[in-house]
């Protein structure tokens, strides 16, 4: 009899030390399912969660006057606005353009998204004045890119940034540092939705085409000419200088070589770097701005 | 300070040979201070105070390529903002008042100071004084500064971009492997009984 109960004793012993070690397994499991669920959940959000909405396509403020003729349109993207703002340049290129019966849509800063970019055909702009920072790498190597005002982010846009077509572009400004999205030349010609119409681009941030890069996306995109710097430019020159240039192409209509030999001889270099007006492709040269 | 000037000075002279100022200064803005609303009859032309700026300091002097017979300017005082703000490019608050135990004459550095951010619309007034204190003449000029409209491209770190797909999919691995080795468990545990 009492083996008997020793014997009993012994297999509900193995069985409760079963059932135990069942349980530790059951828990171990839910723990690991568990913490799978929520790490997937926090890659999940973090691949997935959209970007702020920054995409603005109107652009902040449209030619008004009457006798505009609405088959020419310019635009002024402004993204330095925010850094280094120029209301006067910004008045003075306006004018020039409205006189010469050009529709200007002026985009101030916070409105020059990636998904501005994007579409930035899509207005069939004849005249595309790009008053943007723009960079090339720290060694001087290409790609030239152009500033965007959306912050950069590691979890945006990220297809766009393994493909090559967007970068992080960094600079500081009154001892501030800062790093955007910039849009790099396969962005023009991989995501530009649509073509343009023989548009003339004026770039008046610094390497424009101290690379040609960027100056063959856009000619592949159907610029007609692309107008920029050779080096970095200060803020004021390129201002002072593009106004200028805009009064030569425009009211004068003169050549793009016409236009830019003469801007230059009038404003000269730009005195602290050196740089110069330069424009591409070169048989463009040779283009007057139809009015 | 007049020893910074002076060696300034002889640097200028001896870089330049002639004190050509635009050979010498080849990187730096030279911004010409133009004269504004002087009514009276100007004794020393404030107009002819140059301000260059360059990456580490500000230098105000007087014009040496215009030969006119000033008279006695012994004392120029010169007040500045940045964007609104006082800006003392030697340290202190207020006015900055630099004396000469001789007039001033052409070509003299009247005064150089470091600015750490040159960035902005800079106003100064200068004001030039005779040896007895009286103002002879004042200039409230103006003048723009601005960065280059550049900065650098960095390289996307790939990695980075990646580490959340990796983490995602290490996750799925491991709770997939747990639910199989946790399913083997259980029937091999009811095989057994």
């Amino acid at each position: 009899m009492k083996t008997k109960e020793k014997r009993l004793g012994t297999k509900a012993q193995i069985r409760s030390e079963k059932e135990k070690e069942r349980r530790i397994a059951v828990a171990i499991f839910l723990t690991i399912i568990l913490l799978s669920v929520a790490l997937s959940a926090y890659f999940g959000y973090t691949i997935l969660s959209p970007s702020p909405d920054l995409s603005f396509t109107e652009p902040t403020q449209q030619s008004k006057a009457e006798n505009l003729n609405l088959k020419l349109k310019a635009a002024i993207v402004d993204q330095l606005s925010l850094t280094l703002p120029n209301q006067t340049f910004i008045q003075t290129a306006t004018d020039i353009l409205e006189q010469a019966n050009y529709c200007v849509d002026y985009y101030s800063g916070v409105r020059v998204t990636v998904d501005f970019y994007r579409n930035l055909l899509t207005h069939a702009y004849n005249i595309i004045i790009l008053r943007v920072h723009s960079c090339i790498r720290e060694d001087g190597s290409p790609p030239v890119a152009f500033f965007t005002s959306e912050p950069y982010s590691q979890n945006s846009h990220v297809y766009e940034q393994l493909a090559d077509e967007l970068g992080e572009a960094h600079y500081v400004v009154g001892g501030k540092e800062e790093d955007y999205f910039a849009v790099n030349p396969n962005f023009v010609v991989k995501c530009l939705n649509g073509r343009f119409q023989n548009s003339v681009i004026i770039m008046m941030g610094c390497n424009g085409l101290t690379h040609t890069d960027m100056a063959e996306a856009f000619a592949e995109k159907g610029a007609k000419a692309y107008i920029s710097w050779n080096g970095s430019v200060s803020a004021s020159h390129t201002d002072e200088a593009t106004a200028q240039l805009l009064q030569h192409l425009v009211t004068e209509s003169q050549t793009i070589r016409q236009a830019v030999d003469n801007t230059m001889k009038e404003v000269g270099p730009d005195q602290e770097y050196n740089s110069t007006l330069d424009y591409y492709p070169h048989e463009s040269g040779n283009y007057a701005i139809q009015r | 300070m007049r020893s910074d000037a002076l060696a300034f000075l002889m640097l200028a002279l001896l870089l330049g040979g002639a004190f050509n100022i635009a050979t010498v200064y080849a990187y730096e803005k030279r911004v010409r201070v133009y004269a504004v609303g002087s009514s009276f009859f100007p004794l020393v032309d404030p107009s002819t105070v140059y301000c260059i700026m360059n990456r580490d300091y500000v230098a105000w002097f007087l014009d040496p390529s215009i030969k006119v017979n000033y008279p006695a300017a012994y004392e120029v005082r010169i007040t500045i903002w940045q964007d609104g703000m006082p800006v003392n490019p030697w340290g202190g608050q207020g006015d900055v008042v630099f004396n000469s135990a001789r007039p001033y004459q052409d070509g003299d550095i009247i005064a150089t100071g470091i600015v750490d951010n040159r960035a902005g619309i800079w106003k100064y007034t200068v004001d030039v004084l005779d040896i007895t204190g009286a103002l002879i003449a004042t200039n409230d000029p103006h003048m723009q500064v601005t960065e280059a409209v550049g900065g650098i491209l960095i390289p996307v770190d790939r990695l980075a971009l990646f580490a959340p797909y990796i983490g995602l999919a290490s996750t799925i691995l491991v709770s997939t492997s747990a639910t199989v080795i946790y399913i083997k468990h259980v029937r091999r545990r009811k095989e057994k009984q």
